[in-house]
């Protein structure tokens, strides 16, 4: 049986049982309880089926079929087998079959988990799962590889260089955890909707959601690293669509747990969480269909060409968007709604706004990432560069009015700035928010009480906005961001301490808080006091140096899997290190590598990206295209062609026919090589014939490319000097980057204690031995038992 | 979670945090007003078009010539439009990993009257889709 028939059949019948899953579920509320257990067995059989897929694939890059499309096109035999593992996910039909095997792993612990809500949440994450495994058969991966001649390859294509690191193994596995994890709190907040159960989905969904918010964070993170540290994008962060659109979600599940907070503590903005948790997974998959259907190839580096693709994944993400609004549309009038607070120093009214701000920034970069798709729709591009188009600014800052003619292609993209003029002051009020929000009561809080908490961590931030501006924060944003930055750390922190009182796995929220407010002070470090990117020629041997580092370049070498770099020392104040930018042409890839070197320290970190490496110049040399002209010393030679006599039979002989100029008087000059034909020893088989020049030297072909027509001439006698190598490397110097990658893991660790606090909480947690144990453990650590939410 | 007899809807009336709510969401729409007229991009095929407006653009063609380092150390190279024109593009930074398999090529910047030249802020490459593809899931984050 062929691995396409049979591969193909797998995929079909996990398609089959993840829809008779669904349906079977489907069918339990529609009044047939006995298909219940038809759901069970299809949940069941599609990780059966799912893994089996993933199995086959595996099995297909490890056996090194290359006679497999997919596994001809990512994998080669000089790749390590770890290597040929994580190529499964380096195309789209494997990055698809890895979301839904955390989907349907995710099912099974459903399953016993959701209760009374069980038919409803699986039927519609077997349905996700089912969609899934469908886009994976659309780009089928077991599709042969058919050559001209019909022999099957014996080797592969090979991974991309840039995937073929570290990164690779973790950051997608990851990324589709997180995604997968979001369809949970959909699926609740569907059944909640539809059992007319308008809080218990709620304390069941929330460690779901805490823990989806955690995982992308971890994912975003990861991902930043590797741009940052291999891909050499010069940044962690480039607002390309493919970062902005796993964002958006990440933005809108930070709202979601905010207003499932405040629905459980009062039952207010019932609607709110509904409408949050269904917009942020048609949020995943709007990212998934920007990002994978090719309706943006003309606008992101790294975008897909339209595979076909577009049709499919438009219809699901209609279907998607219209179940899941629909149902809240249908129950918009029956949901209860319980009043706010109507204090305005309540956490009711802080995390609603903390919530409006987030959905505003979530809203802000799905519009700007979709704009070239906007743009796109006939009339409106055009329609839209007429009214913003006609006023922009010039490089030298005056404002210009084009006369408003709008581009014959309505199309238009967003640059970076963009994100960075919308978000940055959303995310300063966000910031302020984060200040006195932790402190207040859910529905009340006595004033005179909160100024007496925040005096202190106020009086920590003055210090350190002070300190800053004396190292020279000068704008208003950065000094604001500092400032409140600190302030909200310091509040923060004041809670961590008094709820540790009532045991640690409370700080959770606390905790994330000061980690995302560090992240914003690295961010804002690294961005807008980073030295200048400065283009630094370092000549082999030598030692230049640049905002306090001795660089020392010691030479390009190829290291042990056969990668070029720029061998660099690196000293600061006697801190010695080595740096190795990799840069070296991957003959597979038909590309330049180029990896950029990272020194990282405490308070900054120095960043090394290759541009060039210029081989040793010699002075003595003339290389020549044909027509061109040299000069080499006192001479000025000018190439005109190749002379091959019609005769072979004793010898092979070739010349260059020269035009040489010396002190204003031209000759013509004809050197060459003979090729002995009966000559055994080969180092007598080639002989030089130098010609005179008219100055005493003496010029010989040194080497001939006639395909080229190119030719390299060498002046003896001159002795002129011969310059070394050079590194040309980009420099730059990014104080606080440590914070941001600090930031975000314990604001990933706070997001990781809140899912088991929650867990625990809503009885999440299946009473086996396992938990329990965990749950005998915790309580230990707790002073009181109870679990009120927080004073 | 208590509260579940619903009082009457009480009659609206502008709070506080109603106006800190509105007051957020207009300053949002004029961030978003000013975001977009300075950073929007027109992208065009034809280098014409992008000279004659003299904004920014993102301005897709093919290689006309193979890029090297000027003498100030930039990144140049010729683009050619559909029609055959050919400019010259200047970019700061590095040449782009995947140049030399480029397919077509989108440059966001500006044309300099005074140069002559295309000022890149940045290059897409566009490559052949398997390429493209890996470089996709490289940056899936």
């Amino acid at each position: 049986m062929s691995i396409y028939f049979f591969g193909t059949l797998l995929i079909v019948a996990t398609i089959a049982m993840a829809a008779m899953a669904s349906i079977s579920y489907l069918l339990v509320p529609l009044g047939r309880p006995q298909a219940l257990v038809y759901g069970r067995i299809g949940t069941r059989l599609t990780m059966v089926g799912v893994l089996a897929v993933v199995i086959m694939l595996n099995y297909l890059f490890v056996a090194q079929r290359y006679d497999v499309e997919y596994v001809y096109n990512y994998s080669s035999q000089e790749l390590e087998s770890y290597f040929r593992v994580a190529a499964v996910w380096a195309g789209q039909p494997g990055s698809f079959v890895i979301w839904a095997l955390w989907g349907v792993l995710g099912a099974q612990f459903l399953v016993r988990r959701t209760r009374h809500a069980e038919p409803y949440v699986l039927s519609v994450v077997m349905f996700i799962q089912c969609a899934l495994v469908v886009f994976m058969l659309i780009r089928n991966p077991f599709i042969l590889h058919v050559t001209a001649d019909g022999i099957a390859p014996t080797d592969g294509k090979g991974l991309n260089p840039t995937l073929h690191n570290i990164w690779m193994l973790i950051h997608p596995p990851i990324l589709f955890i997180g995604f997968a994890l979001m369809a949970v709190p959909f699926g609740y907040a569907i059944a909640g909707l539809w059992r007319r159960d308008y809080d218990g989905w709620v304390k069941a969904a929330l460690p779901w959601t805490i823990a989806a918010w955690a995982v992308l964070g971890l994912a975003l993170l990861l991902g930043g690293y590797w741009a940052y540290e291999t891909l050499g994008w010069g940044g962690y962060w480039g607002w390309d669509p493919v970062e902005n659109s796993a964002l958006v979600p990440w933005f809108t599940v930070a709202a979601l747990i905010h207003a499932m907070l405040v629905q459980r503590s009062g039952g207010s903005l019932r609607r709110t969480t509904a409408v949050l948790a269904i917009a942020t997974y048609v949020l995943v998959f709007y990212s998934t269909f920007l990002t994978r259907s090719g309706v943006l190839s003309s606008f992101s580096v790294h975008s897909f060409v339209e595979e076909g693709m577009k049709w499919v994944m438009t219809s699901f993400l209609a279907i998607l968007a219209i179940l899941g609004f629909g149902v809240v549309v249908w129950r918009w009038r029956d949901i209860p709604s319980v009043p706010m607070s109507e204090k305005l120093l309540s956490r009711d009214s802080f995390f609603s706004l903390m919530i409006l701000v987030m959905m505003l920034m979530a809203g802000i970069v799905a519009l700007g990432t979709s704009m070239p798709v906007i743009s796109a729709i006939p009339g409106v591009g055009q329609q839209l560069q007429g009214f913003f188009g006609s006023m922009f600014q010039l490089d030298d800052g005056t404002t210009y009015n084009a006369g408003a003619k709008p581009f014959q292609d309505g199309r238009f993209g967003l640059i970076g700035s963009f994100y960075s003029t919308t978000v940055a002051p959303l995310g300063l009020i966000l910031a302020t928010l984060m200040i006195v929000g932790p402190l207040l009561g859910w529905r009340d809080s006595n004033a005179r009480q909160l100024l007496r908490t925040i005096r202190w961590p106020g009086i920590v931030a003055v210090i350190v906005t002070c300190v800053g501006v004396i190292l020279g924060a000068r704008t208003f944003m950065a000094v604001a961001y500092l400032g409140i930055a600190t302030f909200a750390i310091g509040t923060n922190v004041v809670m961590i301490i008094r709820t540790l009182k009532g045991g640690f796995l409370r700080i959770g929220g606390y905790l994330a808080h000061v980690g995302i407010m560090l992240f914003v002070v690295g961010v804002v470090t690294s961005t807008w006091y980073a030295t200048p990117e400065t283009r630094v020629v370092i000549p082999e041997g030598e030692t230049m140096t640049i905002f306090g580092y001795d660089l020392t370049f010691n030479g390009w070498r190829m290291d042990a899997n056969g990668r070029g770099l720029l061998d660099m020392r690196v000293d600061r104040g006697g801190n010695v290190s080595t740096a190795t930018p990799q840069l070296y042409f991957n003959n597979r890839m038909g590309a330049t590598m180029a990896t950029p070197s990272v020194r990282s320290e405490i308070f900054q970190d120095l960043y090394i990206s290759p541009v060039e490496y210029q081989p040793p110049f010699d002075r003595n040399i003339a290389d020549l295209n044909e027509g061109e002209t040299k000069e080499v010393g006192p001479y000025k030679i000018t190439f005109n062609g190749f002379v091959v006599p019609t005769d072979h039979s004793a010898s092979a002989d070739i010349s260059a026919r020269l035009t040489v100029v010396y002190q204003g008087k031209t000759s013509e000059i004809v050197p060459g090589i003979v090729i002995l034909a009966n000559e055994k020893d080969p180092a007598k088989a080639i002989k030089e014939m130098p010609v005179d020049l008219p100055g005493g030297h003496r010029s010989s072909m040194a080497a001939f490319d006639p395909s080229q027509k190119r030719v390299i001439i060498n002046v003896g006698g001159l002795n002129l000097p011969i310059d070394p190598a050079r590194a040309v490397v980009m420099v730059t110097v990014k104080p606080g980057v440590a914070l941001v990658w600090g930031g975000i893991i314990l604001g990933v660790l706070g997001g990781l204690l809140a899912v088991l606090r929650r867990s625990l909480e809503s009885g999440n947690v299946n009473p086996s031995v396992w938990s329990e144990s965990i749950r005998t453990w915790v309580r230990s650590w707790r002073r009181d038992n109870t679990l009120p939410s927080v004073k | 979670m208590s509260n579940m007899t619903v009082p009457p809807a009480a009659k609206f009336t502008l709070k506080p945090l109603h106006m800190i709510g509105i007051a957020i969401i207009l300053l949002s729409i004029v961030f978003g007003y000013y975001g977009l007229s300075a950073s929007m991009r027109p992208y065009t095929t034809m280098i014409s078009e992008a000279k004659d407006s003299g904004r920014g653009v993102q301005l897709a063609g093919f290689l006309g010539s193979t890029g090297e380092y000027n003498d100030d150390g930039k990144f140049t190279f010729l683009l050619q439009d559909s029609s055959g024109q050919k400019i010259a593009v200047i970019y700061s930074q590095p040449k782009p990993s995947n140049f030399e398999q480029a397919v077509s090529i989108v440059a966001i910047g500006n044309y300099d009257v005074k140069s002559g030249n295309f000022i890149a802020e940045s290059l897409l490459v566009k490559c052949p889709s398997k390429y493209q593809e890996q470089l996709k899931t490289t940056a899936s984050k």
